[in-house]
């Protein structure tokens, strides 16, 4: 069972977005094209609707494929305190600075 | 992007742009397709078949307070071909007779005579014989006898989207005579 409530990633976000770009710009002009040629109002409608339709089943419900490059997170970084490990005097550094330095350096 | 609620927003509004440029489109098309039609294409034929004008009231008959008025009373013959004007942009045709005429304190007067609302193509060829008009003719100096007018049909082009355009033709010449007791 398809969880609604479920967060897509950042890749699934830019794909349902161009896909419901591209559906609903394709039944447009399609739906103008053929309502033209039938000399019909209600075709175009009923096309338009119908892209609209499928439109949102496309890209409203969190599908899987939205959801297949989740985030990569780094590994959890242990913060040594005062505890466990022995400082030095003159070098003592506490915080998050020394977390700052390792990820930077 | 991330929830349901925010994608579904996302598609309203994109096809809510994506609907009215359809429907922009579509307003566009209707007067180029009607522009391609050649001027002469909607043949119509007017022509009086009998005109007379009696003494009567506007309103209610025994309401003294309104004065006696000069009714000009009308038949005439029309023949329309307005399939022309078709297209999958027309909604309705709105076809109305006009009798236009000066009098020396007023340039232009107007009275429509007849009217009718055509919504199919194939009700778009109109033909009436002997055809006594809808509303009686009056002026509001309430005298009509020897004014000379020039009949007319004038249609409006109803569309489904987009606006609306007015459009005249035939001609058909016309006095009032004096008043029949």
């Amino acid at each position: 069972m398809l969880d609604l409530d479920a967060k897509i990633d950042f890749e699934g976000q830019r794909l349902s977005e161009r896909y419901l770009h591209l559906i609903l710009t394709f039944s447009g002009i399609v739906s103008f094209l053929v309502g033209f040629a039938l000399q019909s109002l209600q075709t175009t409608l009923y096309i338009l609707l119908a892209g609209g339709i499928i439109a949102s089943l496309v890209s409203i419900p969190p599908w899987p494929m939205y959801r297949s490059h989740p985030v990569k997170y780094l590994p959890k970084i242990e913060i040594p305190t005062d505890t466990d490990v022995e400082v030095k005097e003159g070098q003592k550094e506490t915080g998050v600075w020394p977390v700052v330095k390792r990820l930077l350096f | 992007m991330h929830t349901l609620s925010q994608r579904a927003n996302t598609l309203f509004a994109f096809f809510v742009t994506v609907l009215f440029s359809v429907l922009g489109a579509v307003a566009i098309s209707g007067p180029l397709l009607l522009w391609r039609v050649p001027k002469d294409a909607n043949a119509v034929d007017l022509s009086v078949e009998a005109v007379s004008v009696k003494m009567g009231r506007l309103g209610y008959y025994y309401d003294y307070s309104s004065p006696a008025t000069e009714l000009g009373l009308i038949q005439f013959n029309l023949d329309a071909d307005l399939t022309t004007l078709w297209n999958w942009n027309t909604k309705q045709l709105f076809l109305y007779v006009v009798a236009e005429y000066e009098t020396p304190s007023h340039n232009v007067n107007q009275i429509v005579i007849w009217d009718d609302i055509i919504t199919s193509k194939e009700d778009a060829i109109v033909t009436l014989r002997n055809k006594k008009a809808e509303y009686v003719a009056s002026d509001m100096s309430h005298k009509l006898a020897g004014i000379r007018t020039n009949l007319s049909l004038h249609w409006n082009i109803v569309p489904h989207v987009g606006l609306l355009m007015t459009q005249r033709a035939g001609s058909a010449p016309l006095t009032f005579p004096r008043a029949s007791q």
